[in-house]
Parts: C-alpha cells; sequence; structure tokens
C-alpha cells in the first residue's frame, strides 16, 4: 500500500531531513599567490549527531550558492581579480564538515587577490543513513 | 493571544510543504569492474547503477568516499569528483575517474521525491529507514518548503524566481541535464567532468535577498528545472 505524494505536505510514512542545528563560519580570502601556485583557505564546521549530512552554502557578494554545485557556479560568490581559478570542496570526518577555497593561479604573473570575506553554512540534518566512519 | 507565529521559528507548520524521502542506498562496489559505459558524442562516462524501484526520476544527494574523507556529492575529494543522478529506473553514481580506476568505492545516496515531476502521481511505498526510528520529532526543525515548481527552458537563459523574503533562503535545484535524467544543478563548464555528450545541460543558480535566478546552458532541446525555496536560511 502507497501514498500519493504529489499531494501531499508532510508524510509522517516517509523520512523527511530533520535539522538539528545550522552552524557557520567565514573564510577570509586576501594576499598574493604566485604564477602556478594554489591558495587555499578552509573552514571547519563542528557536527554532532551520528548519520549527519549537511547542505552546504557559501555566501558571499550579495549572493548565496550550494557548494557543492560544480565551480562554475560556486565561484559566483567570489570577486575574481584576474583570470584566476576557483574550486570548492566539502569533506566529512567522523566530527566536522571542512569546507576549502581552492584559488589557482594560472594567469602567467603574480596576484593580488581581493580581500573579502565568504561566509560558509552548513545545515545539518539527522539524516537516515548510517554514520560516517 | 495572538494565533499568529514567526513560521521560521516553529519545527513544522501544515502551512509549508517538507521534503520527504523515499529512499536511502548505502553501499560500496569496485570502480573498475562493477561500472558500466555510457557513450555519448563527446566520449564516455562509466556509472554504478542501482535500480531505485520507482517510475519516475528522484532527487539525490550524495556522500562517497574513495580514500580519506568522505565527499559531498559534486565536490572533489582533492582527486576526483563524483555525484549521483536518476533516471525512471535507476540510480547512477558516477565519477571523474572509474574505469581503469582501481579500488572500492562507498557511497550513502539519499532520495527525495520530486512533487509534480509529471501528471502520473504513483503510489509510493512507505519509508522509514532502519537506521533512525523516529520519523517525526518535533524537536527538531523541518525545512519548510516557501515555495517550489517546475521551470522550463527552451532556450539557454536565466529565470528568476521572486520570493520577497528579504534574505538568501536556503534552496535546491535539480534539472533535466539529458531529457529523462534528473541531476542536481551543477555547471563546470569545459572542465565539467561528466560532459560526455553535446546534449547535456549545465545549471547553475544563485539566490538573492528577493530572488532565485536559475540558469540552464548550451540547452539543445526543451529542459525543466525544479527549485525548492525554503523558508530557513
Amino acid at each position: 500500500m502507497g501514498l500519493r505524494l504529489d499531494k501531499v505536505l508532510f508524510s509522517t510514512l516517509h523520512e523527511s531531513y530533520k535539522n538539528y542545528d545550522t552552524v557557520s563560519g567565514s573564510i577570509a580570502i586576501s594576499g598574493s599567490i604566485a604564477n602556478g601556485a594554489t591558495a587555499n583557505f578552509t573552514a571547519v564546521l563542528p557536527y554532532t549527531r551520528t548519520g549527519t549530512r549537511a547542505d552546504v552554502y557559501l555566501d558571499g557578494h550579495s549572493i548565496k550558492v550550494l557548494a557543492n554545485a560544480g565551480d562554475r557556479a560556486t565561484s559566483d560568490v567570489y570577486q575574481f581579480v584576474s583570470s584566476e581559478t576557483f574550486a570548492t570542496k566539502v569533506i566529512y570526518s567522523t566530527t566536522d564538515i571542512t569546507v576549502t577555497i581552492s584559488i589557482f593561479n594560472g594567469t602567467g604573473g603574480s596576484i593580488n587577490l581581493t580581500s573579502q570575506t565568504i561566509t560558509v553554512s552548513a545545515v545539518l540534518y539527522d539524516a537516515p543513513i548510517t554514520a560516517i566512519s | 493571544m495572538s494565533l499568529t507565529s514567526n513560521a521560521r521559528s516553529v519545527s513544522f507548520t501544515t502551512r509549508w510543504a517538507s521534503d520527504k524521502i523515499v529512499g536511502v542506498w548505502e553501499g560500496s562496489f569496485n570502480r573498475a569492474t562493477d561500472v558500466t559505459t555510457i557513450t555519448g558524442d563527446l566520449g564516455s562516462i562509466y556509472v554504478y547503477r542501482v535500480a531505485h524501484d520507482f517510475t519516475r526520476p528522484l532527487a539525490l544527494d550524495l556522500l562517497w568516499k574513495i580514500s580519506g574523507g568522505w565527499a559531498d556529492g559534486g565536490s572533489t575529494d582533492g582527486t576526483d569528483v563524483s555525484i549521483a543522478y536518476s533516471d525512471s529506473t535507476y540510480i547512477y553514481i558516477v565519477s571523474s575517474a572509474f574505469a581503469p580506476a582501481v579500488g572500492t568505492m562507498n557511497y550513502k545516496v539519499i532520495g527525495t521525491w520530486i512533487t509534480d515531476y509529471d501528471a502520473t502521481n504513483p503510489l509510493v511505498n512507505s519509508f522509514v529507514s532502519a537506521n533512525k526510528t523516529t520519523v517525526f520529532d518535533t524537536g527538531l526543525n523541518y525545512q519548510k518548503i516557501f515555495d517550489q515548481n517546475v521551470l522550463s527552458f527552451a532556450t539557454s537563459s536565466t529565470q528568476s524566481v521572486t520570493h520577497l523574503l528579504g534574505y538568501r533562503a536556503n534552496f535546491k535545484v535539480y534539472y533535466e541535464a539529458i531529457a529523462g535524467q534528473v541531476w542536481p544543478m551543477y555547471s563546470g563548464g569545459t572542465a565539467n567532468p561528466f560532459l560526455y555528450d553535446s546534449s547535456m545541460v549545465e545549471c547553475r543558480a544563485r539566490m538573492t535577498s528577493n530572488t532565485l535566478d536559475v540558469q540552464l546552458e548550451s540547452v539543445p532541446a526543451t529542459r525543466r528545472a525544479w527549485y525548492k525555496i525554503y523558508l530557513d536560511s
């Protein structure tokens, strides 16, 4: 026996994303990068519940994006100084989520980054999955 | 006593819908021997398939691990990038480096119902995970969906959904990268490791204080995108 979910607001017959906390941090970007080098900027966001999954967002430049949406999409929160590339990495350990922004300078010369702060937030869900191990 | 309340401050309200998780798939596979090849005019991708037993695609979230930590679907682990998508029959896990890659990938896939994907409105079996025994907990906050709908794109363009919430709300977007396939929004341009056919579409979305801007690029024929704007931020 089933349920026709298209017209249902909420189903107690199904799991849902239960949000037990939202944690945030900030990534301050500044400095210079030599040609051919990569600069990494990191935020560590703790979580507590077994079987956590999170939606991780980046917020900067008055725009919010999902951190796992591909480098062209996530770079919308970043103010470029030249043709450097912007990449995001979201990694879970057993206790926290590490968000890393990597900026690679392949412009042919050294660049001075535009000083800026990107807010990182993780909407933590008590998800119906086994523990991260 | 006022009967009004700030919906963002309550865990659940019957005024707004919430996500409905209809399945979880966890396991591991051999990256070289357990994968299937899909070939397009730009090349091949190697996918691991799992039948999902529904009659239409699901919105998927993925956690995956080859070595080291678990990475979010769509994110790199420092070496590879993996993502999960679905069609009406299968869940597909695709990586930037499967065959001839070696080793094991572990995965956790969460499938969420796409409201009004089509007019079929099929019967869906109950899903309560053995991993968690409490389906509804008023002590936790449910992601209340302020607005959700489908956008249709006949050409490459950006469509803005006005929400007027006055803050940058949480959101999700899924879209048809290829007709009949639902992917999490993903845009990598020429560096997109999953591009195997010139008919594939890329999707990027930006939330501002008053709009959600959804952009589909390289649209060869009509494609759809499903968005959710949550009340929470």
